[in-house]
């Protein structure tokens, strides 16, 4: 697995991770690391309560890029800011990307085994948004500190 | 992740220990769903342990449930900790699973007809 790049400072956390391997495995080492890090971020910025909505919300953006994406450089981009006291997250690969058209009409339903990672993020997140074309794919979220 | 499986008044009890996400989800499919082809018991999940759960994680609960619907098994959830109830109930599993705080309270009440129990603990975790 390449090594993974982490700019982090006081206002801003950037990681560059590679999403390539097999199997099962190519997850545990860039999701343990994100949620590391993400959390790392978040506390010192003075987020308590939210930590745990924020950490999954951003692990499951990025499970999406390991498991669909395919991403030209083979990474995943994760990029989180504060202002105003809300936490300012992007996930970005630059794969295949997808119709976000699908996801008005495709959240998944309660019983359905696959597609639950979006609703997850909506609702773990107090803002959500995801654009995707031919250049890959950018979920924006945001949350609010209490 | 550690995965204890033990029966209990005929019923197969499995306890997930740890974390229940995309890396340990093959380890967890495969042992339930071997149980899943003993007819002889229903099943209760017991995750009162688990310590986090992804989008993946629910997805192997709700095969499960699929499975054991399909072979006219019972199976019921036990949840105790507030986080999990949460991350349940943003993807509505909660009116879907028969849910129970603990163990006893699932051992005594599945087979009996009728709704969910518990209400008002679970009312108190949104």
């Amino acid at each position: 697995m390449e090594p993974t790049h982490c700019n982090g400072s006081n206002e801003r956390l950037a990681l560059d991770l590679s999403c390539r391997g097999k199997g099962v495995f190519r997850y545990k080492k860039p999701l343990d690391e994100i949620r590391s890090e993400v959390k790392r971020f978040a506390v010192s910025q003075g987020f308590s309560l939210e930590v745990e909505d924020i950490t999954l919300a951003v692990q499951e953006a990025c499970k999406n890029i390991i498991q669909h994406a395919r991403p030209v450089d083979g990474k995943m981009h994760v990029e989180c800011r504060v202002s105003d006291g809300r936490i300012l997250i992007e996930v970005s690969d630059n794969g295949r990307g997808f119709d976000v058209g699908v996801l008005e009409h495709d959240i998944a339903s309660p019983m359905a085994i696959y597609g639950r990672g979006i609703k997850l993020m909506k609702g773990l997140m107090d803002e959500f948004g995801i654009t995707s074309g031919r250049e890959g794919t950018t979920v924006r979220m945001e949350k609010k500190r209490s | 992740m550690e995965i204890e499986v033990e029966e209990k008044e005929g019923f197969n009890v499995v306890s997930p220990v740890g974390e229940l996400d995309v890396y340990t989800v093959p380890l967890f499919r495969k042992v339930v769903l071997k149980l899943e082809g003993d007819r002889k018991h229903d099943l209760i999940l017991d995750l009162t342990r688990l310590t986090f759960i992804d989008s993946s994680g629910l997805g192997s609960l709700i095969e499960i449930y699929q499975k054991m619907n399909a072979a006219q098994g019972e199976i019921a959830y036990v949840i105790d900790n507030p986080r999990i109830l949460k991350i349940l109930k943003l993807v509505e599993l909660d009116k879907v699973f028969r849910l129970f705080s603990n163990l006893g309270r699932a051992l005594q009440h599945v087979g009996a007809t009728g709704g969910y129990v518990d209400e008002e603990f679970f009312s108190d975790h949104t």
